[in-house]
Order: C-alpha cells, then sequence, then structure tokens
C-alpha cells in the first residue's frame, strides 16, 4: 500500500501541541507581569520563567513518551493509578500540602503537593492514572460486562474521587468522575446499567451540593451575575466585560485592562477571558477550532487503532483535554460555575502543563502505531 | 470465536466515541454561540463595557520647587505623597478595611465605614489624600492577593519645616499643589512647572492599567525660589517680636529688616501667624495677613522724616533753620497741639521731639509739594515687588485737601501706608537718597540647583540728592544719641538713626485714643547704613503708657544687639 499524501496525524498532533503551548506561555508572560502590581511581585517575569522551564521539561517529556511502546502502558496502568491514587493520600496529611489554598467555595483546600522546591498537584496526574486504569481494564472485557463488574469498575473510579472529594475540591471530583464514566462508557458497558445508576449518583450528587451551603450558594448564584455584580457575580461580570471589550479583533497583546485588578485569577481560571480581550473573538475561535482539532485528531487515532485498550486510550485523551477546555471557556461565559478549572497548555500551572504535555506524548505513540500500517 | 468478540467489542467502542464526538460537537455549536452572545449582543454586558473609558490623557505631576532663605535653608519643600483609593463596590467588607487601615491614616474607623457606605455605587474613591510612603508600605501589607480593592494614586505634599516662621510671607498650596498664598500664590507658575502627560488605560471601573508605556511629555520639575531671607535672623525676630507682642498683650506686630543698598528684604515678620503644614484654614483669615504689606496704617510721625527730607531737599529747611513752638497753632478752624511747648528747635529737635507744631509750620510752607513727594517715595502705590497681598496706601490728592490738610498730612495724619513702603522710603534715605526696588527672590533655580535668574539690585529712583540723605541722616542719628533722645534704641558701640512713631487708629471715621499703632524705624550704623529696620506694634496695651519709644523702639534695639554680636558689621 502506498503511504498517504500530506502531513501524518502524528505530525499534526505535534505542532498543534507546540503551537499551543507556546501560545500559551504567550498568555502568561501577558498575565502574569502583572503581578508586580496586583501582588506586589518583585520579580515580575518569575511565572513566566517557571512556566517556560515547565514546557521544556514537558515538550522532552511528551517527545520521550511517544517512544514508549504500549505494552508498557498496560502493564503500567494499575500501579501508575495506585501510584496517582497514594499521592492524592499524602497530599492530605498536614506536612505534605500547601497551605493557604481555597477551594470555590472559600474552604481551606488541600491540593498542593509539596515535592522540594516546587509543588505539584496530584488530582492533574490522577486524571492520567484513571484513564489509563479504565481504559485497560474496559479493553479486558470484550462485550461481556455483569452488573457486578460495572460495580466494581465504578468502585475503582471512585477510589480517586473520594480523595480529591475529601480534599476538598468538588470541581475536579466530579470532573474525575465523568471522566471515569465516560471512559467506561465508550469501552462498551452496556446502556442499561447507567440507567440503572444514573438516578442514584443524581441523588448523592444533590446530597452533596446540598451539604455544602456555600457551594450551593455559587452555583446558584452564579446566574445572577447582573443581579450581584459587586459579590457573587463580580468574577464573572469582570469576565464578560473582558470578553465583550475584546471585540473581534481584540485590544491587542497585553492590551488588556481587566486582568489587573478586577478579573481575579486572570492566569488560571480566566485566561480565555484574557485571550478574548486581548487577541478578540477570530483568535478566541481559533483556540476553540485548536482543541476541537485535537478531539478529532484524538478521535481519528482512536478509530484507526487496532486493539480497544488503543482505541479507548486516544479517545479519552482527546476527551480530556477536550472538555476541560470546554468547561473552563463555559466558566468565562457563565455557563458553568467558577470553579477554577485551567485551560490545558495556556493556563499557569507548571505541573499540569508537563502532565498534559505527557499525556499527549502517550497520544502521539497511538497516532503512529495507528498509521503504522493502515 | 474470541477474536470475533474482540472485534465486536472494538466496534462498539468506535461506535461509542463516534457517538460521543458528536456530541462534543454539539457542546462546541453551543458554546461558540454562547461566545457570540456574551462578546456581542448581551445589552447589559454591552452597557458596561460602552461605560469604560479605556484611554484618557494623564497628567503627572510635576515636582513643585522648594523656596529656600539666603543661605539655602529649606522652607517650603515638596515630598512624594500617596493618595488612598479604594473601590466601595468591590470592598467586601469595609469595618475590616476600615480597622486595618483607619490607624495608620489616622481617620476614625467609622468615618471610613461611612465615606464607604456613603459612595457604595461608585468604583473610585479617595480615602486619604496624600500620606506618606511609610503609611502606604504598612498599608500595602494588607493587600492580599485576592483583595485588590484598594490603591494608591502618585501625588505630592508640601511641608514647611520651619513650621510657623514666616508662614504669611511663604504661604501654602491647596490640595492640588498649586499656591494659595504668599509666595507659594505669586510665584506659583514658576514653582510649579510644567506637568507631564501620558495615556493610561483603564478598566471598566476606572481603575487606572498601571503601566506607562505611552509617556508623551516628560514632566519638567518646577524652579525653587531662592528668597532674601535670612531664616537664622527672622527666626531672632520672630522671637524678639512674639516676647513683646506678649510683653504689650498687643494683637499683632511687624517686624522687617532691609538691605537699603540692595533693598533685599532680610527679614519679614508678621504676628499673629500659623502653622503653615495646617495653613489652609487660616489663609482666608485677615488676622493671620502679612501685615508688612498688608497692615494699611497711617504713619503718624514716621512720615515726619519723609517730609523733613522733602523740606531739606526744596530748600525750605535747612538743618540749622530754627523753628519755634509755642505748643499750639492754630489752622484755619483748627488746633493742633503739642503736649508740651518745645521751644526754639532746629531739625534734628523737631524730629527728636516729634513737635507737630514745627510740622505745621514746615508743611505750610512745602504746600502740595508734600503730595509729590509722598509720590516719589511711592507712597499710595503699590511697590514693584511681587509679594502676595500687598496694599497700596491712600494718599489724598492735594485737590481734595483742605487747608487743615496741610496741617495733618504733615505729621503723617490723613494718609496711610504699609511698614513695607516706609521701610523703603527710609532705605532710600539710608542709601543715599536712592530708592532700590524692594527685592524678595535673589534667584530661581532649577532642580538641578543651577541658577535659571539672578536678580540683581535695581534702582527704582533717586529721591533726593545725596546731600539731603545726609543730612536727614545726621539729623535722625542726633536725635536719637541725643541726652533726653530715644535712649530705649541706642545700643553700645553703634550709631543708630532712627524714628519714632505713634498713631491713633481710625475707627468709624474718628481716632480713638485707646488703640494706637506704635512705630520704630531705624538705621544703622548712621553714617554707612547697611541694615534698616522696621518694628510695629498693632494695639499694645495699655494704650496711654504705648508709644514708639515705650513700645517699639526696645525691640529694635534688642533686634540690632543680636545682629550686632551675630552678624557682619562694617563700623
Amino acid at each position: 500500500m502506498t503511504k498517504k499524501k500530506g502531513i501524518s496525524i502524528h505530525d499534526l498532533l505535534f505542532w498543534l501541541i507546540i503551537f499551543l503551548t507556546i501560545f500559551g506561555l504567550l498568555m502568561s508572560l501577558s498575565t502574569t507581569a502583572t503581578s508586580y502590581f496586583t501582588i506586589g511581585s518583585v520579580l515580575p517575569f518569575r511565572e513566566f520563567t517557571k512556566q517556560a522551564l515547565f514546557a521544556f521539561i514537558g515538550i522532552l517529556l511528551m517527545i520521550f513518551m511517544s517512544r514508549i511502546p504500549m505494552r508498557f502502558w498496560k502493564k503500567m496502568a494499575l500501579p501508575f493509578f495506585l501510584l496517582s491514587c497514594f499521592l492524592l493520600v499524602v497530599v492530605l496529611i498536614p506536612p505534605f500540602y500547601v497551605e493557604g489554598i481555597y477551594n470555590e467555595a472559600g474552604e481551606a483546600a488541600r491540593r498542593w503537593l509539596r515535592a522540594g522546591f516546587f509543588s505539584f498537584q496530584p488530582s492533574e496526574l490522577a486524571k492520567l492514572g484513571l484513564i489509563l486504569m479504565v481504559s485497560y481494564i474496559m479493553s479486558l472485557f470484550k462485550g461481556r460486562m455483569k452488573l457486578g463488574d460495572f460495580f466494581k469498575i465504578l468502585l475503582w473510579i471512585l477510589v480517586p474521587v473520594f480523595l480529591i472529594y475529601v480534599a476538598p475540591d468538588f470541581s475536579t471530583a466530579a470532573f474525575l468522575l465523568f471522566l471515569g464514566m465516560l471512559a467506561m462508557a465508550i469501552g462498551g458497558t452496556p446502556v442499561k446499567y447507567f440507567v440503572l445508576t444514573l438516578v442514584p449518583v443524581l441523588i448523592g450528587g444533590l446530597v452533596v451540593l446540598s451539604r455544602s451551603d456555600r457551594l450551593m450558594g455559587r452555583i446558584i448564584s452564579y446566574q445572577n451575575v447582573f443581579q450581584d455584580p459587586a459579590n457573587s457575580g463580580y468574577q464573572v461580570l469582570q469576565s464578560f466585560i473582558a470578553i465583550a471589550r475584546g471585540g473581534w479583533f481584540g485590544q491587542g497583546l497585553n492590551r488588556g485592562s481587566q486582568k489587573f485588578y478586577s478579573l481575579p485569577e486572570a492566569q488560571t481560571d480566566f485566561v480565555f477571558a484574557v485571550i478574548c480581550e486581548e487577541f478578540g473573538l477570530l483568535v478566541s475561535f481559533f483556540v476553540i477550532f485548536a482543541f476541537c482539532m485535537l478531539l478529532f485528531l484524538a478521535l481519528k487515532v482512536s478509530i484507526k487503532s487496532k486493539d480497544s485498550f488503543s482505541s479507548i486510550l486516544s479517545a479519552m485523551i482527546g476527551f480530556h483535554l477536550f472538555l476541560q477546555a470546554m468547561l473552563h471557556i463555559a466558566v468565562t461565559l457563565g455557563i458553568a460555575p467558577p470553579t477554577g478549572i485551567p485551560l490545558p497548555f495556556i493556563s499557569i500551572g507548571g505541573t499540569a502543563l508537563v502532565v498534559y504535555l505527557a499525556e499527549v506524548g502517550i497520544l502521539l505513540r497511538l497516532a503512529k502505531k495507528a498509521e503504522a500500517n493502515p | 470465536m474470541k477474536k470475533a468478540r474482540k472485534l465486536q467489542h472494538h466496534a462498539t467502542v468506535k461506535i461509542r466515541v463516534i457517538l460521543a464526538g458528536f456530541f462534543m460537537t454539539l457542546l462546541t455549536i453551543f458554546i461558540i454561540f454562547a461566545l457570540l452572545q456574551v462578546s456581542l449582543f448581551n445589552p447589559v454586558v454591552k452597557l458596561y463595557v460602552q461605560g469604560a473609558d479605556p484611554e484618557t490623557v494623564r497628567t503627572i505631576l510635576a515636582r513643585r520647587g522648594q523656596i529656600l532663605d539666603r543661605n539655602g535653608n529649606i522652607l517650603a519643600e515638596s515630598v512624594d505623597a500617596h493618595s488612598l483609593w479604594v473601590n466601595p463596590r468591590a470592598l467586601k467588607d469595609p469595618e475590616m478595611f476600615a480597622s486595618l487601615v483607619g490607624p495608620i491614616i489616622e481617620i476614625p474607623e467609622q468615618q471610613i465605614i461611612d465615606l464607604i457606605h456613603a459612595n457604595s455605587e461608585r468604583f473610585f474613591v479617595y480615602v486619604r489624600r496624600k500620606i506618606t510612603t511609610s503609611q502606604m508600605q504598612d498599608i500595602l501589607q494588607f493587600r492580599r492577593p485576592r483583595n485588590f480593592d484598594f490603591g494608591f494614586e502618585p501625588d505630592q505634599r508640601r511641608e514647611y519645616p520651619k513650621n510657623r516662621s514666616a508662614a504669611s510671607l511663604i504661604g501654602c498650596v491647596g490640595t492640588d499643589n498649586s499656591g494659595l498664598s504668599g509666595l507659594e500664590f505669586t510665584f506659583n507658575e514658576e514653582l510649579n512647572g510644567i506637568p507631564g502627560k501620558q495615556i493610561v488605560y483603564q478598566t471598566f471601573a476606572g481603575d487606572r492599567v498601571p503601566y506607562s508605556s505611552d509617556l508623551i511629555q516628560k514632566p519638567m520639575p518646577g524652579y525653587s525660589l531662592l528668597t532674601t531671607i535670612d531664616y537664622t535672623l527672622q527666626n531672632i525676630v520672630e522671637g524678639i517680636l512674639e516676647k513683646h507682642i506678649h510683653r504689650w498683650n498687643a494683637v499683632g506686630g511687624v517686624a522687617v529688616v532691609m538691605d537699603p543698598g540692595t533693598g533685599e528684604i532680610l527679614c519679614m515678620a508678621s504676628r499673629p501667624t500659623f502653622d503653615l503644614n495646617q495653613g489652609a484654614r487660616f489663609i482666608e483669615n485677615p488676622n493671620y495677613f502679612n501685615k508688612a504689606v498688608s497692615m494699611n496704617f497711617e504713619p503718624g510721625s514716621v512720615f515726619k522724616t519723609i517730609i523733613a527730607a522733602s523740606a531739606l531737599e526744596e530748600g525750605v529747611l535747612s538743618p540749622m533753620t530754627m523753628l519755634n513752638c509755642t505748643g499750639s497753632v492754630r489752622i484755619a478752624d483748627a488746633r493742633v497741639q503739642c503736649m508740651i511747648p518745645h521751644g526754639e528747635q532746629n531739625l534734628a529737635d523737631i524730629l527728636r521731639n516729634s513737635c507737630n507744631v514745627g510740622f505745621v509750620e514746615i508743611g505750610m510752607k512745602m504746600r502740595e509739594r508734600m503730595h509729590r513727594y509722598a509720590m516719589r517715595f511711592n507712597l499710595g502705590s503699590a511697590l514693584p515687588i511681587r509679594i502676595f497681598g500687598q496694599e497700596r496706601g491712600i494718599v489724598p490728592t492735594p485737590e481734595k485737601w483742605h487747608e487743615t490738610t496741610y496741617a495733618t498730612f504733615s505729621f503723617g495724619q490723613g494718609l496711610t501706608a504699609t511698614p513695607l513702603q516706609i521701610i523703603t522710603s527710609y532705605a532710600a534715605l539710608a542709601n543715599d537718597g536712592k530708592m532700590m526696588k524692594p527685592m524678595i527672590i535673589r534667584e530661581l533655580r532649577d532642580h538641578l540647583g543651577h541658577p535659571v535668574e539672578i536678580f540683581e539690585p535695581t534702582l527704582m529712583r533717586s529721591i533726593v540728592s545725596s546731600q539731603t540723605a545726609r543730612e536727614i541722616k545726621l539729623a535722625l542719628r542726633n536725635s536719637i544719641h541725643h541726652p533726653r533722645g530715644t535712649h530705649q534704641a541706642v545700643v553700645e558701640g553703634i550709631s543708630i538713626a532712627g524714628k519714632t512713631g505713634t498713631a491713633k487708629k481710625v475707627v468709624d471715621g474718628r481716632y480713638v485714643d485707646d488703640r494706637v499703632v506704635t512705630s520704630f524705624v531705624g538705621f544703622f550704623p548712621a553714617e554707612n547704613p547697611q541694615y534698616v529696620i522696621l518694628v510695629s506694634l498693632d494695639e499694645p496695651r495699655p494704650s496711654h503708657e504705648a508709644y514708639g519709644a515705650t513700645v517699639a523702639a526696645p525691640i529694635f534695639k534688642e533686634i540690632v544687639q543680636w545682629m550686632q554680636s551675630h552678624m557682619l558689621l562694617t563700623q
């Protein structure tokens, strides 16, 4: 057979990610140089330098990962999952977590693990661990799944979800749960099982929500942006203003003003609003398009793959990054409550970036394998 | 069989993947529509964005120049200050904010809370203007990453290290840093410099985006004023004046020291005074005006020297002319009296005795010429000096004079003058009849200390011949040093020339006995005068004991004594 002409999925994916990473560095430069004014940081480029360093390490890791054969991951799925769960436990123990971090309900959250000179979020690792784990388990079933198996897998998923929930970090826990169930669904779980569990899950969810009044209030009031612009609607209103100020063509790089005092956490939770303000709608569409492209390529790899594990895993990697991006954008648009979901490759956060790039490294390997002999 | 199952499972996976992908497409379309809605079509967001003025031209304050004394002592200077503002809309806990910030900026907590509540719909309100850098740093420690609700605007604060000294002369500035009174006002333009311009970007809330890439024009710092004031002397004179005002229970006082050769004002003390650092509330009160230029008083006897000099110049009088005082003289339907008949007197004697009858005789000979000389001595018109609040004095023109006016004018009644006009006239006599333009500023300096403009002593006009000036100096000297002269003004080792004055104040068109202005104007050394000093006390009490000789002359003496031991005098 002759090889198809044009650029391969692998290369397209690779350059797409490189592009997103570089664009992310540009945005981190724009959003963190303000720290000099907003929090009085004396080293305005410190955050950017850190991010650039992590991006470099991440890209190297991505290339390295794209050379690791899939049988390694099949072997490592369970140990890797257990390791990430172990780290989630460690982060709950007092001397190991970074203090002063607050969750969306304003409670002290144990999210960051102290690791020598840097700190990282085990929950980022847990996402990859969960995807690998569930993909692997689902690929084992080959079409026959009993209800008991369904609950067993669900129980596996609930381990990291629970650990993150008690951190407490509700949005990440919910996102992880959704990813796990999506992986199960893609992996061929009979639809009736889902129907069977959906009702209790919904009830359980409501119980969780009502447990935290502040969280509940958060979710209810985020829609009332204009009723309460000074308090609960503040962040989202600022985000709206940033987006609207950008118009079609934006104010220009580093010309955004919302990031200064008005828009909190502009460098992480609301970076998309800054993109809108500084680059305008056209570039924002392009960013959305880039994530759609990422998903499209991942799904293409999934369909071309020869085995179930590769198919589920590649699709899930695509879904993870795409959904996270959409969730982030939904927050800036006031569709989802402001929960602190970073935009992959673009929001500040070194370890998260490294994990995402490593994840794409696995996808690159899968792409190469899928394209090898069509 | 196993393989078939495997393939079947894989097919299921692929179908599910495509199905999920389809849902993701729907999600993307939804997100794009939401983005378009927020960005372009949401009317409320539009309203917020239109309210924002993203670019404005902002002026950058130029550093206001200093006011210095002749030796470079700082009388007024501007220091960096910061104006604290807060965004009441975003400040979630005003009580907390007030309790943290209140003690630092010295404002009661409740006042801050009220301010924030009163402006709760606004995005920007000043809490306190012009706080110090250390106060700002104390406040900045409360700024946590999630609490960006307050900030600081660069500003300047005017500081007056000498507090109450020469307050009305120096003057003060308003919150906008422009001068309201004194030198701060008259030299406002020179001191202010040229503000710079900068384009700033604002958030919709009106917060200035704090990076300054677009500087249109750099600010040009203002010039500093090097005044002719000698702060050491000023300080001493003010102390002496204060002491005597207290002793005589007077409502105010003036003391001016001038260099007759150059017209430089070395000291200009006015009482009552105030602390310039809280000056704004005093400057509109006439009591606190600069009395050296604003006190429009009837000069009385100190004016007699000017009449005597005019008469000498006109040849109406010579130093040896003898005038006879019988104790009273009748002019038209009025009677002018001396306390005692002075008898036969020469020039020095009538000045020493301040003999009204003698001066009436001179005045009747001088007639309208007295007015001409008053004009030449620059009475009745403002002196060409840039000084705040200068009065012109009133000298009625001869067309309006009655027969009695010739008499009263000759001994300094029926006209008014300011202390500065009087001392400038005496300085002219001390300086061989040449009137020098009074000087308060020696130099304008730029912010690096280089002189930009140097003011040279300038001759205004020659008023009398040097012969006349010499004769009058001698007469004034003799009148002081005479055994029955104004011994209160005599300082051992220095020859002093001078004249006392006691004038009743006019209230509702009538002279009142119990409200007087007592003065002494003198210069020394009499032969080659280096300094002219005027001292005036306003309403010393008890008034029946208050005369130029008893009230003002001792002040003059104390000043001269201090100058004798501390300043360079050439005999």
